[in-house]
């Protein structure tokens, strides 16, 4: 009897743990790809496109993630009821072989760094912000590269290739990013 | 590694879980605000948990430190679906779906990929094994099978510790600490990069672990020293692919109560005494992506094991190579190839009551493996696998699985497959004598004599799973699993005529010989739960059911309980675990957990709560207190069946101090 009693005292303890769990404190974690949807969404506020990059003045601006997307829908979420430039936003999933020369921002995840070249020649000179999270990606093929500071993330941004592209990026976010000569 | 490659991984699930501010709040964020958010990656594994097919979790580092966690086998514990019990204070019985025993044989476990049971009884030797928890970067379970992918012996199940790649921007750290069983532990670890491309990681750790409690006395003569040292170095540009080299060494010294079998009344004697082991572990490994996807992994390691118990001295050598290629896509087809060889030498000195013949042995083993994963619609996949193995013993062995997986919407996913794995004979049970114990009859003593067989088979299973995987609420997800499994040849012990051994003493010796005569059934059902009730407290639960049922040959002449050596008997039915954390402000965090291990036919059912508090200041010094086992003074959580006296789990309360530069 005095085991079943203790045993369910134990359980009465772990159902108050349970409860008290659900109280809330104060702080803040987020998941990857959540953060760099809000990334991305302050890099259609800091950089400016030439007109040349859309193809008529009420054009939708559009953002294509290259191959196998790690945002599931969070760049929708995040982007939903934003407009960038004034024009409404389209997000596209584009596979390799795609045509990329209407897009303003093209997101290359770590998975798809294999195509880098492929899609540096496709870029290169074009006014797209190509923006990726591998090691190196600024060197030859994008104007923005991710990567983590321990648990924060970072980015990187190639000032030679913001150029070739003609893209202007604000000293504010130049101000925060690592800047590749 | 094949395995990060291609099993999926519940960290996934626990950093959505984790998730806290949504897209919505990032989306008014300022840049400041966005640069100050800590993430939680959940990339680290290339596909996500939705879409495998098969029962799989992975605690990460995080997980370990909220639950203030100091042995690598008390963080199995919080794996759902894999049981621990201690059995004294450096021995542990690890086991899933319904098979938890000492000698727990029907497991592969491995670190960094290379595997590290022992041959000798196909099970693995935890003393040994408790690498310092702070080099343990994450562990991936899968239950069930994995035969197909992995060698012989991934039966029951796979556990694979990952340890920490070189990290130069976490830094070194420096851990010191001590409980109420641990006279002292500590820990070291030095990183940083060479150049551009190379990173180094130093770690040693090590501690003094008392004795613990029985019913006779306060600490029994099973206390506890070991350390463990580990170099590793890593290298490599995107073009050249990344290299790898992994150093582990390790030296325990334990204890270990033993009572042996003796042939005048009362037919026992007390015996004991404490052992050393050595261990070293040299892994070398090279991965690269190429263009156009696919990977290329290479891996190359040798251990070398030296250890002494009561009844025998093991002294083994293993040589491994394996190549493995993945993500080899056509069409909708993706391929995954390997081939791997081992060779392993061992010399096991006996002695009256371990007897090995030979002493000395060497086998080899040479594997290929294939796996097409077929995408038949967008939201469904096929994936069929078969792995080849040629051993010295029973020759070719085939291990092939088709598993199905589908997931119609983000936050669902089905899976089923149905598998075939195999368990090769360990050295004990082609070529041994063991005396098992001694009664009495009629005035004589009876000896029980187990004997190897160079006639014993492989066992075979073949199991029946069916997943879901599903989110609840936005903040709380579900994982479930039920599956049948059937096992065929299980290792049976056929009992002899008795016979009277004319000796000056003369005695009746009673011969049992290993067969495969024994067929099991289990059945049983995992599930897991997680919850993130608001941004700063968590909730996870594990449970898992079973039930065996046996069948034995026509001609067998098993005459052992179903709760002895490896059978499901010795296993809990139930065994589940709540566990809650929450963030008390900005520097602490609590965490509590309740286990609950169900009875198996000697072991009494417990319930236990463990808490844990850690509280970070800065980023250079945390504190860690905490208590296990908080309500319970001590308790049994299994027994052993062979020499080794058990001792008592005791509460024990904890602190350790950890600094960062």
């Amino acid at each position: 009897m005095e085991r079943v009693a203790r045993s369910a005292g134990r359980w009465v303890l772990g159902a108050a743990l349970f409860v008290v769990s659900s109280v809330s404190w104060g702080g803040l974690q987020i998941s990857e790809y959540a953060a760099k949807a809000g990334f991305l969404l302050k890099f259609t506020q800091y950089v400016e496109w030439p007109s040349e990059a859309f193809s008529s003045s009420d054009a939708a601006f559009q953002i294509g993630v290259f191959g196998s997307d790690p945002f599931g829908q969070r760049l929708e979420d995040t982007f939903q009821g934003h407009r960038v430039k004034g024009r409404p936003v389209v997000i596209r999933r584009v596979k390799n072989g795609a045509d990329l020369t209407d897009l303003q921002i093209l997101y290359v995840p770590a998975a798809q760094a294999g195509y880098a070249s492929d899609i540096a020649r496709q870029t290169k000179g074009r006014p797209i912000l190509v923006v990726g999270e591998s090691p190196n990606f600024c060197k030859s093929v994008g104007v923005i590269n991710f990567f983590l500071d321990g648990t924060y993330i970072r980015f990187e941004i190639s000032s030679p290739l913001a150029r070739q592209g003609n893209l202007v990026i604000s000293t504010k976010l130049l101000n925060v990013a690592r800047i590749i000569q | 590694m094949m395995s990060l490659a291609l099993i999926a991984v519940g960290a996934v699930v626990l950093a959505q879980g984790q998730e806290q501010a949504g897209p919505k709040n990032v989306a008014n964020m300022s840049l400041e605000e966005l640069m100050t958010l800590e993430v939680v990656t959940a990339t680290k594994s290339p596909r996500s948990m939705w879409s495998t097919a098969s029962a799989t979790f992975v605690l990460t580092s995080d997980d370990i430190a909220r639950a203030g966690v100091r042995s690598l086998p008390d963080a199995l514990r919080l794996i759902p679906g894999v049981t621990v019990a201690q059995t004294s204070a450096s021995q542990w019985m690890v086991g899933m779906r319904g098979f938890t025993s000492r000698y727990a044989n029907k497991l592969l476990v491995m670190v960094d990929g290379a595997s590290i049971y022992t041959p000798f009884f196909s099970g693995v030797d935890w003393d040994i094994q408790t690498l310092g928890i702070r080099d343990i970067d994450r562990i991936e379970v899968i239950r069930g099978p994995g035969g197909a992918l992995w060698g012989a012996n991934a039966v029951d199940g796979i556990i694979n510790i990952i340890t920490k790649k070189p990290d130069p921007e976490a830094g070194n750290e420096i851990v010191g600490g001590a409980s109420s069983y641990v006279a002292g532990s500590g820990a070291a670890i030095v990183q940083g990069a060479l150049g551009a491309n190379a990173a180094y990681r130093l770690s040693v750790s090590g501690r003094d672990q008392r004795g613990f409690p029985t019913d006779a006395v306060d600490h029994a003569a099973d206390s506890w020293k070991g350390w463990q040292a580990s170099g590793r170095l890593d290298w490599g540009t995107p073009e050249t692919g990344s290299f790898g080299i992994n150093y582990r060494g390790a030296s325990s010294d334990f204890g270990m109560p033993s009572r042996l079998p003796t042939l005048e009344a009362p037919y026992y004697e007390e015996a004991g005494g404490h052992f050393a082991n050595r261990h070293h572990t040299l892994i070398g490994k090279w991965d690269k992506q190429n263009a156009n996807g696919s990977t290329t992994h290479f891996q190359l390691y040798g251990f070398h094991t030296d250890r002494k118990q009561l009844t025998f001295h093991e002294e083994r050598t293993t040589v491994e190579a394996n190549v493995e290629m993945g993500n080899l896509a056509f069409g909708s087809h993706n391929f995954a190839l390997g081939l791997g060889a081992r060779t392993s030498r061992d010399t096991i000195a006996g002695s009256d009551n371990v007897m090995l013949d030979p002493e000395s042995d060497r086998k080899s083993i040479l594997n290929f493996f294939i796996q097409d994963e077929y995408a038949s619609a967008k939201d469904t996949k096929w994936i069929v696998g078969l792995k080849l193995e040629r051993n010295d013993d029973t020759g070719w062995e085939y291990q092939p699985s088709l598993r199905w997986i589908r997931t119609p919407r983000r936050e669902a996913t089905y899976w089923a497959s149905v598998s075939r794995a195999v368990r090769t004979p360990s050295r004990a049970e082609l070529g041994s004598t063991i005396n098992l114990g001694v009664t009495e009859m009629g005035g004589f003593p009876v000896l029980q004599q187990i004997h190897g067989s160079p006639d014993f088979q492989s066992s075979t299973v073949v199991a029946y799973e069916a997943g879901l995987r599903s989110e609840l609420t936005p903040t709380s997800w579900l994982d479930a699993v039920v599956y049948y499994n059937d096992y065929r040849g299980l290792r049976s012990f056929e009992q002899g005529e008795p016979m009277l051994v004319p000796d000056l003493n003369p005695y009746f010796l009673v011969p049992i010989t290993f067969a495969n005569k024994m067929d099991v059934r289990t059945y049983g059902l995992e599930v897991a739960f997680f919850s993130q009730p608001s941004a700063t407290s968590r909730l996870r639960a594990g449970m898992s059911w079973n039930n065996a049922e046996f069948r034995w040959d026509a001609d067998s002449a098993d005459g052992m309980e179903h709760d002895v050596d490896d059978r499901p008997g010795n296993s809990p039915r139930l065994s589940g675990f709540l566990w809650t954390g929450f963030d008390l402000g900005k520097y602490l965090k609590l965490d509590g957990i309740f286990r609950h291990y169900g009875g198996a036919s000697k072991q009494s059912p417990y319930s236990t709560v463990d808490v844990n508090l850690s509280w970070q200041s800065g980023s250079n010094l945390s504190v860690t207190i905490g208590a296990q086992n908080l309500f319970l003074p001590r308790h049994s959580e299994g027994f052993t069946d062979l020499f080794e006296v058990t001792s008592q789990v005791p509460r024990t309360f904890y602190g350790f101090l950890t600094w960062r530069f």
